[in-house]
């Protein structure tokens, strides 16, 4: 009876191991199922949206494009830096890829990153669940471009041989969005883009025939100068990249 | 059964009944949920096909629209913004020579005319960009004229109204940079008719039209490729980090199409160690 009641504890404490590792793998799949259910949403939006506008250059007057490569090479430039997370005693996240998935139809960035425990060998790699986040003050000019890291998520299999493993684990998916690091980009998107349009006056020497000679002379031409005001109307993460929309304002100041 | 095992059995049927069926649940709803996205997503591909710059790095599209917004506000600047003067420098007269009437023969001497721009047309063609240019040209000349009666001098006023157009075409390039042509097509004639009494000899109509010469007025060249360096700085947590890159952006032949200017490019960003 002895030896049934080891056996059940042995397999009980299997179980627990298996429980807790359970219970961070739900969490992982919150995490995925919560970002599958954003991902819907913008992709319904949108789908309303070309229901409303099939053509959205019809109303726009400019329309520019840039692909999801070479956002994603300037991204690449953040490779190797290293994040010192907050409350975690010595954490330190290095990114290892950084990119945008424009799969999700949104600014979602998809991020890989390796923490390790200063002063230990202790390491484990992570995906890490950010947010391109462009904010915009009502009726300015210009929008901050930074990265929120929302969620840390180890990617390690753990086991009741590498307990301080799930201990990492455990301390990463703790965080919240609140505690984690910003990046600030330092680049403010223009959302109007002014410019003036000008001709410089000149004059020119110009002749011409008539029907029997030629006159020769010179031309005086105006100065012409025309402020354009270029706003931001749409912009739009689709799978092949960022598209924006903007107006073209004529009003003189 | 003594309290020990039966202690271990009910801890160890509690963890299993609470921990199995909550992975198996919502591993399900991801995977429905996986499925529902990759159905809308190719529902809505083919209605996004048509903002497609292709496989280039960047797009630039400019509407037509837009190009004639800008010409109608041109067209509603005051009139001294939209007038170019011409004053005559020198004349191979004569503008008239004739044997047989009372005039032998008629010079310019001073000509000076205005040219007031209307409202320009733009249309976008798939070979080339076409401006029609109404304007109305006004001057006033002096004639010197040779008559059986004398060498009356005499100032003329005139007028007219005319609609040229002008072409903006691709032409050959060299390796490093687009070339544009404007350009007349065709035989494009201003008509210009002045008036002019001379006393006994009567009324004197000169019909002057102006011919535009054909062909190429301006060339335009445009590189193809451009190259910028740049740094990007950014905060990470309490770190700042500055890195540098450079960027070259490779331009495609510029796309006419009724709807509007298609630039595209490739581009290639290097990083800086």
């Amino acid at each position: 009876m002895k030896k049934f009641a080891i056996i059940l504890t042995i397999i009980a404490l299997v179980a627990l191991t298996w429980a807790l590792s359970g219970d961070t793998e739900n969490e992982i799949e919150r995490l995925e199922w919560r970002q599958l259910k954003k991902q819907e949403d913008r992709l319904y939006k949108l789908a309303d949206f070309l229901v409303r506008h099939p053509d959205p250059r019809k109303a726009s007057d400019l329309h520019l494009f840039f692909s999801r490569d070479v956002i994603n090479d300037i991204l690449a430039g953040t490779k190797e830096t290293k994040v010192a997370l907050p409350k975690t005693e010595g954490l330190v996240l290095t990114w290892k890829h950084l990119e945008v998935d424009f799969d999700q139809y949104a600014p979602s960035v998809v991020a890989e990153a390796q923490v390790t425990k200063e002063g230990s060998s202790l390491q484990v790699d992570a995906a890490v669940r950010t947010q391109l986040h462009i904010h915009a003050n009502p009726g300015g000019e210009t929008a901050e471009l930074k990265i929120e890291i929302h969620e840390i998520v180890p990617r390690a299999r753990w086991s009741i041989f590498k307990l301080e493993l799930k201990w990492l684990a455990g301390k990463l998916l703790a965080l919240n969005h609140h505690e984690l690091a910003t990046i600030d980009l330092n680049y403010e998107i223009p959302l109007d883009w002014q410019t003036t349009l000008s001709v410089d006056g000149e004059k020119k020497p110009l002749s011409f025939e008539v029907e029997r000679g030629r006159i020769h002379g010179d031309l005086t031409l105006p100065a012409l100068s025309q402020p354009a005001r270029w706003s931001l109307r749409q912009w739009f993460f689709l799978p092949d990249g960022l598209h924006l929309f903007l107006d073209l304002n004529l009003e003189e100041p | 059964m003594n309290i020990l095992t039966a202690r271990a059995m009910i801890s160890t049927g509690i963890l299993l009944l609470t921990c199995l069926p909550l992975s198996g649940e919502l591993g399900a709803d991801v995977v429905l949920k996986r499925e529902r996205l990759a159905a809308l997503k190719q529902e809505l591909s083919p209605k996004l096909k048509h903002w497609s710059f292709g496989t280039s790095d960047i797009g630039i599209w400019i509407s037509s629209r837009s190009i004639q917004k800008v010409l109608d506000r041109l067209a509603a600047k005051p009139e001294e913004n939209r007038t170019a003067h011409f004053q005559m420098t020198s004349c191979d007269c004569p503008i008239l020579e004739s044997r047989d009437l009372g005039i032998r023969r008629v010079d310019v001497k001073r000509l000076k005319m205005s040219l007031v721009l209307g409202r320009p047309e733009s249309t976008i063609q798939t070979d080339g960009w076409r401006l029609k240019l109404p304007f109305q040209l006004k001057g006033k000349m002096h004639l010197k004229a040779k008559t059986i009666l004398g060498k009356p001098s005499v100032g003329v006023d005139f007028g007219t109204n005319s609609a040229p157009t002008a072409f903006l075409e691709p032409a050959e390039g060299d390796g490093d940079h687009f070339a544009f042509h404007v350009t007349t097509r065709g035989d494009q004639t201003i008509p210009v008719t002045a008036s002019a009494g001379l006393g006994q000899l009567g009324q004197l109509t000169l019909d002057l039209p102006v011919t535009l010469p054909r062909g190429t007025y301006q060339k335009v060249h445009i590189p193809k490729v451009l190259h910028e360096q740049g740094r990007l700085a950014f905060k990470i947590g309490d770190a700042n980090i500055e890195k540098k890159y450079t960027v070259q952006t490779r331009f495609d032949p510029v796309a006419f199409q009724p709807s509007g200017l298609l630039f595209t490019a490739d581009v290639k960003v290097a990083w800086a160690d």
